[in-house]
């Protein structure tokens, strides 16, 4: 069942063209990330839906509700769609109480105060601020700031909660604890959730789906896995993971696999764009995915290494192909000195 | 974000009419040629031929123009060296200047001036003095040249507060840089502070020059011996002048004024946006570590001193000295003098009594309902850019063109012109509506200031819960800038409690006020009871700006 879904839509701030007809669709209990670079669009996509920005043309439904539509001249007030938003700044009223802030929903809604009283110290245990109730905003942790401002968007039960970068003003341990335990909650409660992030593995972490949006346009959306194992294009495969990169010229083409070949140098590789022999080439690989050989394999080169950086779990080399610096990871500490390479036919796209 | 309520709509409807219809009375009334509600009136331009070929407008215009000059050359120069002195060097006794300097900007010029004629008039007690010693007094207070540095050296408070502001908000990291890039303290003052703050000193100077196109009390207390006219001074004396009141007239010279003024005021507007081109860094970046001035401290602390004794400490002695006596001349002593009889004949006098009350009543109850307004107002505009929110913005800066005399004449004439609101003429309703129009600009300033301190998206937040527009405002933003509207409560009575020209010509049994009852006693030259009223009116002051440093409310930004 689809429980939000955006249709073309155009939105312009001031002179700028911010987001240049975006569709998708999330269903019950799916969780999306919307990533991108800053200035891809990926905030205004989420305010738009939330009703914060108004859009110039497309359609938004909520569940069965039409939130917005140009064409028919719809725009329905961000009071009245009902969602669930946490700021990345948290937004909490600095004025109110924790209990007062996840209150104010209910009171709106005009809950019975005794309800309110409940339901307030249901969400508030659930999120592990049992006895917080009484504090000011100002008197908590960032942790524990991020979890009052989730209950307040919880309270009163949204089908859909949109979150903006609710990670990013955590600090890095706390993050990737954080990003589990949100995504669990999400789960636990059936809810459609949208979060804004620029942190690819955060969106690979924590969503079911990625969007990934480049100047106002959707680029690629799937699941983590084809978006890291099956980019696209350049941009996707360049933005998802670490990789190298190396400019070579096409020289055969053979079904999806094709030679690409550089000086002093010669690969096989995957095509994922529609190249031809003699078209120039940009190849990919992951930094994961060099390993070094004990004996030559069909893609393998010997390579000068040229430094060896410990990083604690692994050791990255830098090997040296005619002026481009290709990395990878290891185990071992390896003095400077030519290395046989190897470099998966598989795992290197030619775009 | 969602079109514009009916209700904002409204409020900035309601603002534009009171603050455009009286001066489009002006205007109009300017072009006819007998008063506006009179059935036989023609229209024509013999209001303005008849001041035009006037030989005392024109000695007015020189002479106003003369002082805004003046003022420019005087206050600019010395503000910003008062702001340089006060931000960036190890001044002693900074904290302490900071309250003094700005009392200039709280007191009456009215009662300054009262205060200079008491103390270093002809007769007063500072002349008589020097006359003792040198056998003379060397100075003449009611000459021209006097009321020009009298005016300059008023109006460096002006000056200091924008080129502090600007000041403040410049890191000195930006001074560090250009250090460590090779440049020595000279060439950084030159290159680097200089120019950034130029913006805010330019804005200041328009600021210094068209305040001296509506200078009045200062022009009518030490300009009057010697028969030194201004333009707002000019139109005060018209109807003595004449001898009847000529409404076409004072609306001519209204226009003359207003003419001058607005393209400065625009032309400000203009500035205001190159004024915060460099101000980018504020908070952590704006650390700033004060230059030693070493035995030079001293000698400016002096400077500050002297100005201070001249600008503040004379004048303000001076009439609360005179408060106290029954009259001073050669051989008179303190002691024999002495008297409280000036504060008895207040007390006694029933219209100078309503007057106190009146302008205790102005300023905390009225006042507080201009507050009120005035975050209505905000809120109308409040996060939005529109048609509308800038018809507001043009609305709220035309006031400051208009001087309060002819803004309290343009609004007699509106309560006289609309039968609706004629049984308001003589009510403090009426005074409290020009009042509030006048220092409408200022009023708008603190309340946007606090408005703009609150986060978009503790707004916005409080929208996607489900709160209306209406209810974000009422347990929102409202909440959040309560302390903003308290403090900005306190400027505003400190401000209706200095005011004085907006009330002279709504001046009635009912409407009285210490600030328009002193410039008609002074017509009558009852010196003792204007001492009393000044005194009061100083108090009244003093009171507002105890609180505002008890709290810590900023007097300025």
């Amino acid at each position: 069942m689809t429980e939000l879904t955006v249709q073309d839509l155009h939105v312009t701030l001031g002179k700028n063209h911010i987001l240049k007809g975006v569709s998708m669709e999330i269903k019950r209990g799916e969780i999306v990330a919307l990533l991108g670079p800053s200035g891809s669009g990926k905030t205004t996509l989420l305010r738009s839906i939330a009703g914060l920005e108004l859009p110039t043309q497309g359609m938004i439904r909520i569940s069965d509700q039409v939130v917005y539509d140009s064409a028919d001249k719809i725009e329905v007030p961000v009071e009245r769609r009902s969602l669930g938003f946490v700021f990345q700044s948290y937004a909490l009223w600095p004025h109110r109480t924790v209990f007062e802030n996840v209150a104010y929903g209910l009171k709106l809604r005009k809950v019975p105060k005794e309800e309110i009283r409940e339901r307030v110290q249901e969400v508030l245990k659930n999120l592990g601020l049992g006895d917080l109730g009484d504090r000011f905003p100002h008197q908590l942790s960032g942790g524990q700031q991020q979890r009052v401002a989730l209950a307040r968007s919880l309270v009163y039960k949204p089908q859909v909660i949109l979150l903006d970068e609710p990670l990013s003003n955590l600090d890095a341990k706390l993050r990737e604890e954080a990003r589990i335990w949100l995504r669990q909650l999400i789960i636990d409660l059936n809810l459609s959730a949208v979060c804004v992030t620029h942190d690819q593995a955060e969106a690979m972490a924590m969503a079911d789906k990625i969007v990934l949006l480049k100047d106002g346009m959707i680029e690629q959306a799937g699941t983590p896995q084809q978006m890291y194992g099956a980019p696209d294009s350049l941009f996707v495969a360049e933005f998802m993971g670490a990789n190298n990169t190396i400019n070579g010229l096409v020289t055969d083409v053979d079904g999806d696999s094709a030679s690409v070949k550089g000086e002093g140098w010669s690969l096989r590789g995957r095509l994922r764009a529609p190249l031809k022999a003699g078209d120039r080439t940009t190849a990919i690989v992951r930094l994961e995915k060099i390993k070094l050989a004990q004996t030559p394999k069909e893609n393998s080169l010997r390579l000068p290494l040229t430094a060896s950086l410990y990083l604690g779990n692994a050791w990255e080399y830098v090997f040296d192909l005619s002026g481009t610096t290709i990395r990878g990871y290891g185990n071992d500490f390896m003095p400077p000195g030519e290395q046989l390479v190897d470099i998966p036919a598989e795992h290197l796209w030619l775009f | 974000m969602n079109k514009m309520p009916f209700s904002k709509i409204a409020v900035i409807t309601i603002t534009a009419i009171a603050v455009f219809l009286p001066i489009g009375l002006l205007c109009w009334q300017s072009f006819l040629n007998a008063p506006f509600f009179q059935p036989e009136k023609l229209y024509g331009l013999d209001a303005y031929r008849f001041i035009f070929e006037d030989p005392d407008f024109k000695r007015a215009f020189l002479n106003s123009l003369y002082i805004s000059l003046g003022m420019a050359f005087i206050s600019v120069p010395l503000g910003g060296l008062l702001a340089f002195l006060m931000v960036r060097t190890n001044l002693p006794g900074r904290s302490w200047i900071e309250p003094l300097l700005l009392i200039p900007v709280f007191v009456s010029p009215m009662i300054l001036c009262f205060g200079y004629t008491v103390a270093v008039g002809p007769v007063g007690f500072i002349s008589i003095w020097a006359e003792n010693i040198l056998g003379s007094v060397p100075w003449n207070i009611y000459s021209m040249v006097s009321i020009v540095v009298i005016a300059g050296l008023s109006h460096v408070p002006h000056v200091y507060i924008y080129s502090s502001s600007a000041l403040r908000s410049l890191g000195s990291d930006v001074e560090e840089a250009a250090r460590v890039a090779g440049a020595g303290p000279l060439k950084v003052a030159a290159t680097v502070s200089l120019p950034m703050v130029m913006p805010a000193m330019l804005y200041s100077g328009v600021l210094v020059f068209f305040l001296g196109f509506q200078v009045f009390g200062l022009a009518l207390v030490l300009g009057d011996p010697e028969g030194h006219l201004v333009l707002a001074t000019y139109l005060y004396k018209l109807t003595n002048k004449l001898g009847i009141p000529s409404y076409h007239l004072m609306a001519a010279v209204a226009m003359c004024i207003v003419a001058i003024t607005v393209p400065l005021v625009l032309s400000q507007r203009f500035l205001l946006r190159n004024a915060h081109k460099y101000i980018t860094l504020k908070g952590k970046g704006a650390l700033q570590r004060t230059l030693p001035l070493g035995g030079w401290r001293w000698v400016a602390a002096g400077a500050i001193a002297l100005w201070l004794a001249v600008t503040v400490v004379i004048p303000i002695v001076g009439i609360v000295f005179r408060a106290f006596v029954t009259n001073w001349g050669e051989g008179v002593t303190f002691l024999e003098a002495f008297t409280l009889n000036n504060f008895k004949e207040v007390f006694e006098q029933r219209n100078l009594m309503r007057g106190v009350i009146n302008t205790i009543l102005l300023g905390v109850i009225g006042g507080g309902l201009s507050v009120i307004c005035f975050t209505f107002i905000g809120l109308s505009s409040h996060r939005k850019n529109n048609g509308w929110t800038r018809l507001l913005d043009y609305t709220v800066m035309t006031p400051r063109a208009v001087p309060g005399l002819l803004a309290g004449l343009a609004f007699l004439w509106v309560f006289l012109f609309f039968p609706p609101l004629a049984p308001f003429r003589k009510t403090l309703f009426s005074l409290w509506l020009a009042y509030s129009v006048v220092w409408l600009a200022y009023g708008m300033r603190l309340v946007s200031t606090s408005l703009l301190q609150v986060g978009p998206e503790l707004e916005e937040c409080a929208r996607v819960t489900g709160a209306t527009p209406g209810q974000v405002s009422r347990h929102v933003t409202v909440p959040l800038i309560k302390y903003g509207l308290l403090a900005s409560w306190l400027m505003i009575f400190m401000i209706f409690e200095r005011e004085y020209s907006t009330g002279v010509y709504l001046l009635g049994p009912g409407t009285e006020v210490i600030g328009s009852l002193m410039v008609s006693l002074w017509g009558a030259g009852s010196i003792d009871i204007i001492s009393a009223l000044s005194f009061i009116n100083i108090l009244l002051v003093s009171l507002g700006m105890g609180i505002a440093l008890r709290y810590g409310v900023k007097l300025h930004d």
